[in-house]
């Protein structure tokens, strides 16, 4: 055996030995977090993590599905985790607005804060985080600054995602100008839009 | 407080600097759940505001308390310079500078920022 072949075998070895990159989907309400992990699943041929809606907090418990990205001669397994919305308020009577009643919106209520304490503790156990922007609206809310603050502070490598670029509102330059010192990737989660530039650059950033 | 009325609090930068992390929390978790409106001098670290928001859900109950809003003025340099990188300069290291307003979620109706003051309309 020559040793070239000797050192590409252990290279292989090592890369397969290589434990998951657990990456958190994070953001506020309704930006699209759930549809850019269905698309990432729908790509990469694993089970769908959960239905989208309209009515805000309709993911209020993390969602996990393993995902093995193959891109060129980069292979990497990442274990995705779709996380409910983080807000600093819920009030059930928003909810009524979109047709429930009102022990549904209570409940829808209950369980949603109950999401955003997962999603905060979740913060402490991700290798990366994807922070889901909507293009359409301001990018530098609260919950976005203390997110991306967080994640800077302890270290963890994250991509901005300013998603939503198929609307015709949409200012995705907005949140590349805002967060010009991060990576930002522009994407519709929804039409599958720029998704590769996603994929190249959550190889790049969560593996290096 | 009386009903309709809204108590600001002003607390200054040395208070903070009295307080332990877990103290500060559940005091402003509890001004929060009275009803009242607290004026930072300053900016809370990123890591500080993720664990008030933490508390706040955990404190959140379907009537009464809601949560909260919280509104940060960055420093006068990072203010005048809006545009790009302004995410980067709002985490600056001037945590010093600044202020940060945490109020009961709907109470503030309105925050106008100058370079050197800023204006809450509350109601």
């Amino acid at each position: 055996m020559r040793p070239r072949s000797l050192i590409s075998r252990l290279l292989d070895y090592l890369r397969s030995a290589r434990r998951e990159v657990k990456i958190g989907i994070y953001g506020a309400p309704n930006v699209g977090k759930t549809t850019l992990a269905n698309r990432i699943a729908e790509d990469w041929g694993a089970e769908r993590f959960g239905e989208v809606s309209e009515i805000p907090h309709e993911t209020r418990r993390s969602v996990r599905r393993r995902v093995r990205i193959e891109l060129g001669s980069s292979r990497v397994d990442f274990e995705i985790v779709d996380t409910p919305g983080v807000t600093t308020k819920v009030d059930y009577r928003k909810f009524l607005r979109y047709g429930l009643d009102v022990k549904e919106a209570k409940q829808r209520a209950k369980e949603a804060t109950k999401g955003v304490v997962e999603a905060i503790r979740l913060l402490k156990t991700i290798d990366g985080a994807l922070v889901v922007i909507d293009s359409t609206r301001e990018p530098l809310t609260q919950v976005n600054v203390t997110l991306i603050g967080n994640l800077e502070a302890n270290e963890v490598p994250f991509i901005v995602v300013a998603n939503k670029i198929d609307l015709k509102e949409a200012d995705p330059g907005a949140v590349e100008d805002a967060f010009s010192d991060y990576p930002v990737v522009k994407v519709s989660a929804k039409t599958g839009e720029n998704m590769e530039d996603l994929y190249k650059a959550m190889i790049r950033e969560f593996t290096g | 407080m009386t009903e309709g009325e809204i108590k600001v609090e002003v607390m200054a930068r040395s208070a903070l600097k009295g307080m332990s992390r877990s103290e500060l929390i559940e005091y402003v978790i509890r001004r929060a759940k009275d009803g009242a409106v607290i004026v930072f001098e300053g900016q809370l670290n990123p890591d500080l505001l993720t664990e008030i928001i933490q508390r706040t859900m955990e404190e959140v109950d379907l009537e009464e308390f809601t949560g909260i809003d919280i509104y940060v003025v960055p420093p006068k340099r990072a203010a005048r310079r809006s545009g790009r990188g302004l995410m980067k300069r709002l985490l600056g290291k001037r945590s010093e500078e600044g202020m940060t307003v945490i109020s009961p979620a709907n109470v503030l109706k309105d925050l106008e920022k100058g370079e050197d003051f800023i204006t809450l309309k509350l109601g």
